[in-house]
């Protein structure tokens, strides 16, 4: 699904973020990013979504290399990846429907099934009823879930989450964690960048450790 | 045999996204109302000013071609009778440039003189009648510009036993002249207006897209294309634009309404019909023009903003 070779990038004024990732993940599985700050980690989440270009390699997703996609055809490519952050990057003039909507409203989807989906993707992440309200009026794990229903309102077949349960206790962190593992459960490749190893272990799953921008440790459960 | 897809899918979700797009334009427009409302006065102030100028001047022009300028009062020699005024009259007459010679014989000039100048008894005194004959002559239609006129009374004045000629012609040129370097200048105010209204145009945008920065990385985070970002913005300029057009064509109705009275008086005085006009069909191109020309620089000032803004 996910396929790096000699993946590098460097960003002008030379810091080397990325030296040499050669990984593979495949589809329908969930992979743990870790390493301290400045390790990589947002960096290659980066390089996948196409936020960032790599400088170096290739990068290969559903057999197509991306590395080189032309600008036109980005959106077209992310529209098939959901992406978490730490900070939920939720618009905090719309209300909850308005925010998990955006990424079927660019589609152009036609309403009814707009609100269909948005329910459903709610429902999924336990917020049904919240609709209306505004992201200032949620909790940080309301929020986090927002984030999460928004991600995966399309139907993506890749999920990454930058450290999406940094701010969040260990209970809400857990709660949010399952919610990824029943993604994953219906064939979602989710790669996840954390530096919560408790979580990590209490979960298990491959654990992708990077340092100095190397990857340093592939380990399987 | 190729398959032909189905375009309905694809052009209900362009009409989908259009709809999109004109809903979050109202509702950006109605989330500022009093900001929005200057920006329309700033457009309407910029449209109204040389609009009204050029309008009247038009109207002005329109005036001066009613001032009936275009006869040519030929004098003639003092020693030339009333059957000498005639014979030029019908040799006048004869030329394709000439539409009708109406003479004044002596006695009928003199008459007038009296009547008009209330020196009847001082006449009297003269032993003989001082006033020549005169032959008013109306040009032909293809006489149709100041500088032919000037041409027809020049050779008029060439004719043996004419003293002198006299025509409207000159201060009527001078008066096109300055009509016209008035309307031309009028063009150019437009175009710097113009200008200015694309200037309001990029600040008002720029403005937006920086208050709204963060709703476009978010949108371009989750796949939105530049033409989904860039759709709302285009929509609000089009209002922008034709809401502006329409309030300066407001303030130019108004302000022809005000100065109407006024200058109807004047224009009697000359015994023409003087009226500013706003013909629909000029509203309508006004409204037209202003629409794309806000478009044009919105699209321009968003291909320059939309660049520098990355998820």
């Amino acid at each position: 699904m996910i396929e790096c070779r000699h993946l590098g990038k460097r960003y002008p004024g030379g810091h080397e973020a990325l030296l040499d990732i050669n990984l593979s993940v495949a589809r329908g599985e969930l992979a743990f990013l870790t390493g301290h700050s400045g390790a990589g980690k947002s960096t290659l989440l980066k390089l996948i979504a196409l936020l960032e270009r790599p400088t170096r390699g290739s990068l290969r997703v559903n057999g197509h290399e991306v590395a080189r996609l032309p600008a036109a055809a980005v959106p077209g490519y992310r529209r098939h990846i959901g992406i978490i952050f730490q900070d939920h990057r939720l618009l905090a003039d719309r209300n909850v429907f308005e925010n998990v909507a955006l990424p079927l409203r660019i589609t152009g989807m036609a309403e009814p099934q707009v609100a269909k989906r948005v329910r459903a993707a709610l429902d999924k992440v336990g917020l049904l009823g919240r609709e209306d309200s505004r992201p200032a009026a949620l909790s940080a794990g309301q929020q986090q879930r927002v984030g999460i229903a928004r991600a995966i309102v399309n139907r993506p077949a890749i999920l990454l989450a930058d450290e999406p349960t940094g701010n969040l206790d260990p209970d809400l962190s857990r709660e949010i964690m399952r919610l990824f593992l029943d993604f994953n459960r219906v064939g979602v490749t989710a790669i996840i960048a954390t530096h919560d190893h408790a979580l990590i272990d209490e979960f298990g799953h491959r654990r992708l450790h990077l340092e100095g921008g190397r990857l340093v440790e592939d380990r399987q459960p | 045999m190729s398959r032909r897809l189905d375009p309905r899918p694809a052009l209900r979700r362009r009409l989908q996204l259009h709809r999109q797009a004109l809903r979050q334009a109202l509702a950006n427009l109605r989330a500022a109302p009093l900001p929005n409302l200057f920006t329309l006065l700033a457009i309407a102030v910029a449209l109204a000013l040389p609009t009204g100028t050029w309008l009247a001047l038009h109207s002005l022009g329109d005036l001066g071609g009613r001032f009936n300028p275009r006869e040519i009062d030929v004098f003639l020699q003092p020693d030339r009778d009333d059957a000498a005024a005639r014979r030029l009259a019908d040799s006048i007459a004869a030329r394709p440039d000439v539409a009708e010679v109406t003479v004044i014989g002596r006695a009928q000039a003199l008459a007038e003189f009296r009547a008009a100048s209330g020196l009847g008894e001082a006449l009297d005194l003269l032993p003989d009648n001082p006033l020549p004959a005169v032959l008013v002559v109306r040009p032909a239609a293809t006489v149709d510009s100041p500088e032919r006129l000037a041409a027809l009374a020049a050779e008029l004045g060439r004719l043996a036993g004419v003293d002198a000629v006299e025509g409207h012609h000159a201060w009527v040129q001078k008066v096109y002249a300055l009509l016209r370097s008035l309307q031309r200048l009028s063009v150019v105010v437009a175009s710097l207006f113009a200008l200015l209204v694309a200037l309001v145009i990029y600040i008002v945008l720029r403005v937006e897209v920086l208050e709204r920065r963060q709703e476009i990385e978010v949108s371009k985070l989750v796949g939105a294309d530049d033409a989904f970002v860039r759709r709302p913005f285009l929509y609000n300029a089009l209002f922008t634009g034709l809401g502006g057009a329409l309030l300066g064509l407001g303030l130019v109705a108004l302000a022809f309404a005000a100065l109407d009275g006024p200058l109807r008086a004047v224009a009697a005085l000359y015994d023409s019909p003087l009226q500013l006009r706003l013909p629909l069909g000029f509203a309508l191109r006004l409204l037209l023009a202003a629409g794309a020309l806000s478009v044009a620089a919105a699209w321009l000032a968003l291909a320059l903003l939309l660049r520098r803004i990355r998820p």
